[in-house]
């Protein structure tokens, strides 16, 4: 090791010391975080409505449900259209040609109500078709039992929350069947962000909220159908997949490799091959795998195994064809045959180069899993990906994103540690984050009990 | 320890083969977003196929990828449009109907940016949808209504599921798309609408359950069983009462709020029992699926989409429809 520590931050080819190295690892997060952070909470962003009371009407095109953010310009014309629904219902009942209401139109129209329920507590969230509860939330908010505090009811609407519960009292728990005057949209104003922009605070919370949630109960028609599945069930859904795949392609590549690096016979006959279709990308084979492996877990591993098989042989037979050859040299001198050079001198001397090379092939593999889990029946972590992105709800897209690269990125981390025991007598040519942590540990334990020399401890 | 190498190599592979489908026991039943084919999952999550002692595996699927994967033979059936069956089995695998699920009635739409107000400013305009399946069906059908035609039109192809994001992108001045996705794609983009829909021309596009001919040869009870669950599934969604809870389990299967949900009821007429054998009944025009089919046929030939007229005869077998529904 010739690379010279020490108290610089700039010096060609020389590491930082311990601590700026540190500092700056936390940095290259930092960052990009901040970046994130100045972009989403900015101040360039226009205003627009987040609906907190909607109400739909057939003289829309589109129905938007609380949590919708709208435009100003659709907002205004949102709102326009319920006042005019309702200035319809107030002229009829003057005129006398008033249409009779369906008890569903009706019982709609009072269900406006439930989420600001659910905010002040009145309602639990899986009450939105209990209309009974909600007929006697209208009655007791007229009446004045309740009050709405947050958010607050306006003026506008506490009227017709009124004007319809004397309506509704007549002919409680009956429903009337003259029609209901529809609650105004309100809304909060909400920064009008661009839907791919979710501020770091949104997708933390749903990430929190993804991998916290429970088992969501089994309906008793058992797993078919849409289920509803936790991120950690599907983040370990696509894990086997990787898994499995990588696992499959190491058990042909590990041995294809081998021979191709020590026998120029192999290295020919399967190199030139191999080096060609590794130029064809494996999804392109997506629907022929779809045809010959079914629609279930079939396809998406052997995308991945198709996807890693190439570049992994040509790898592992670089590597294999890079050992020293003064070690094979000093163990035919000694005596050794074919068989016994291959076991005893090849197989051992490739391994931590091997080892690495896995865990960067393991990498890599990675970057098949979304094409992969989209074949067939779609699975795992990118049918979140998938089918919320195509909704644009981005807030339940990054957490998935997020996991695959947390979760890529901490066992490539976990692997190298491993390897200083696994390989101590090789120096890492450097040392990941985590190794890093471990040392300083390993240090810190060492500080602490001075009489006992950790073992963990070979830092060079 | 070569003995366990090849062990462990022989219990992977086994692994694998078990994979695909161990059990070829269960009829195998692609659909996808379509609202009429969404309605199936109230016969899965309810329990209604296994009650009628039937075993199916419904495999939920994008619309064109449910298509390769009946062609690839990998289901017994899928769902698809009368039109789509019959560009299938030109070019991949043939199938037979034993089911009408509904018509299109609205919810199949070419929806236009702002600024486009008719049909007829799309002139030479882009437009994004799936070429050669039934949206291209229903844009063709709207330039022959307004006297263009084909060359009017650039069409960008575009899975339908990604049309919303498209639209939404100004790249492209209209898509074609059934619901949920059209709606979508005209509440992202404010202002924007549909300017011609399959309410224009119902009956046009029917919706059936296209299965495997041998497979029906081969399992005809099964398959009359699963008849006998749809038109459970039709009379608990006629009843009003059974709506929030239809509503729920549909709007989860395609990800969207039960109140979004809704409105897609009244673009896809599902068939009543009466209304379905009246179907049935062979007639030129688009009242009966064989009228209508034929229609379908002469213009997928105008528009040279396949080659040869289709023997629309054997795409449609009504005997099971009515062994069910006592006729």
């Amino acid at each position: 090791m010739d690379q010279a520590t020490g108290r610089h931050w700039f010096g060609i080819r020389k590491s930082l010391d311990q601590t700026r190295a540190a500092m700056l690892t936390v940095l290259s997060f930092v960052l990009p975080l901040t970046f994130w952070c100045v972009a989403s909470y900015g101040p360039w962003w226009d205003v627009a409505h987040q609906v907190i009371v909607s109400a739909d009407s057939p003289n829309l095109q589109s129905v938007y449900i609380v949590g919708d953010r709208l435009e100003p310009g659709t907002w205004n014309e949102f709102v326009a259209v319920i006042r005019r629904d309702n200035e319809e219902i107030q002229r009829a009942r003057h005129t006398g040609g008033l249409a009779v209401a369906t008890e569903r139109q009706n019982k709609k129209i009072l269900r406006q109500i439930h989420e600001t329920a659910v905010a002040n507590g009145w309602l639990t969230r899986d009450q939105e078709t209990d209309d009974e509860a909600i007929g006697n939330v209208w009655l007791k908010l007229a009446s004045g039992d309740l009050h709405a505090t947050r958010p607050p009811l306006s003026e506008e609407n506490r009227k017709i929350v009124v004007e319809n519960a004397v309506k509704l009292g007549k002919s409680w728990p009956g429903w009337p069947s003259e029609p209901f005057l529809k609650l105004i949209p309100e809304s909060s104003t909400e920064v009008s962000r661009p839907p791919y922009l979710v501020p770091p605070d949104v997708v933390a919370r749903s990430f929190w909220e993804g991998i916290t949630a429970g088992q969501p109960g089994k309906l008793e028609a058992g797993e078919q159908g849409a289920e509803r599945k936790t991120l950690l069930q599907r983040y370990s859904e696509s894990l086997r997949t990787i898994v499995l795949g990588f696992l499959l392609a190491m058990l042909v590549a590990i041995p294809l490799g081998i021979l191709a690096g020590a026998f120029d016979f192999f290295s020919r006959v399967v190199e030139p091959f191999v080096n060609f279709f590794s130029y064809m990308p494996a999804p392109a084979f997506g629907v022929v795998l779809m045809a010959i492996f079914g629609l279930n877990s079939g396809p998406k591993i052997m995308l991945v195994f198709l996807g890693t098989l190439p570049g992994a042989v040509l790898m592992i037979a670089k590597t294999t064809r890079r050992l020293d050859s003064s070690l094979l040299e000093a163990a035919q001198t000694l005596g050794a045959n074919q068989r016994q050079l291959i076991n005893h001198v090849v197989i051992p001397g490739i391994l931590p180069n091997l080892y690495n090379d896995l865990r960067l092939l393991f990498g890599s593999a990675w970057t098949w899993l979304v094409i992969a889990e989209l074949l067939g029946f779609k699975s795992g972590l990118s049918e979140v990906i998938d089918t919320h992105g195509r909704r644009f709800q981005f807030d339940l897209v990054y957490p998935a994103i997020l996991l695959i690269g947390l979760s890529g990125f901490c066992i490539d981390q976990i692997l190298a540690f491993l390897a200083k025991y696994f390989f101590p007598w090789m120096s890492p040519p450097k040392q990941g984050f985590l190794g890093r942590l471990g040392a300083r540990f390993g240090r810190m334990i060492r500080a602490a009990v001075p009489v006992a020399p950790a073992p963990s401890s070979s830092v060079p | 320890m070569k003995n366990k190498l090849i062990a462990s190599i022989l219990s992977a592979i086994a692994l694998l083969g078990a994979l695909p489908g161990s059990a070829a026991e269960p009829l195998k039943i692609g659909y996808s977003d379509w609202p009429g084919w969404v309605a199936w999952e109230i016969g899965v999550k309810k329990g209604w196929f296994k009650e009628a002692g039937v075993e199916t595996e419904f495999v939920w699927m994008d619309y064109v990828k449910s298509m390769e994967a009946y062609t690839a033979g990998k289901l017994d059936a899928v769902c698809v449009t009368n039109g789509d069956a019959l560009v299938t089995g030109a070019t991949g695998k043939a199938s037979v109907a034993i089911l009408i699920n509904d018509y299109s009635n609205g919810n199949d739409m070419i929806v236009a940016k702002p600024g486009i107000d008719s049909f007829k400013d799309l002139k030479g305009k882009t437009v994004g949808l799936e070429e050669g399946f039934v949206e291209h069906l229903l844009l063709l059908k709207g330039l022959e209504a307004n006297g263009m035609s084909e060359g009017d039109i650039t069409i960008k192809n575009t899975p339908t599921n990604n049309t919303p994001q498209v639209f939404s992108s100004g790249e492209v001045a209209a898509i074609g798309a059934w619901q949920p996705n059209s709606g979508q794609a005209i509440k992202l983009v404010p202002g924007s609408k549909a300017v011609f829909t399959s309410k224009d021309v119902p009956g046009l596009i029917y919706d059936g359950l296209f299965c495997d001919p041998a497979s029906v040869k081969s399992r005809r009870a099964e398959w009359v069983k699963v008849v006998e669950v749809w038109y459970r599934i039709v009379a608990y969604l006629a009843d009003e009462k059974n709506l929030d809870e239809a509503l729920a389990i549909l709007a989860e299967r395609v990800g969207v709020a039960p109140a979004e949900y809704e409105p897609l009821l009244d673009g896809t007429k599902i068939l009543s029992p009466a209304e379905a054998l009246k179907t049935w009944e062979k007639a030129d025009g688009l009242t009966s699926i064989f009228g209508s089919t034929k229609i379908v046929d002469n213009f997928n030939l105008k528009y040279k989409v396949y080659e040869k007229p289709a023997d629309i005869d054997s795409y449609l077998d009504a005997s099971l429809t009515l062994e069910v529904l006592g006729k």
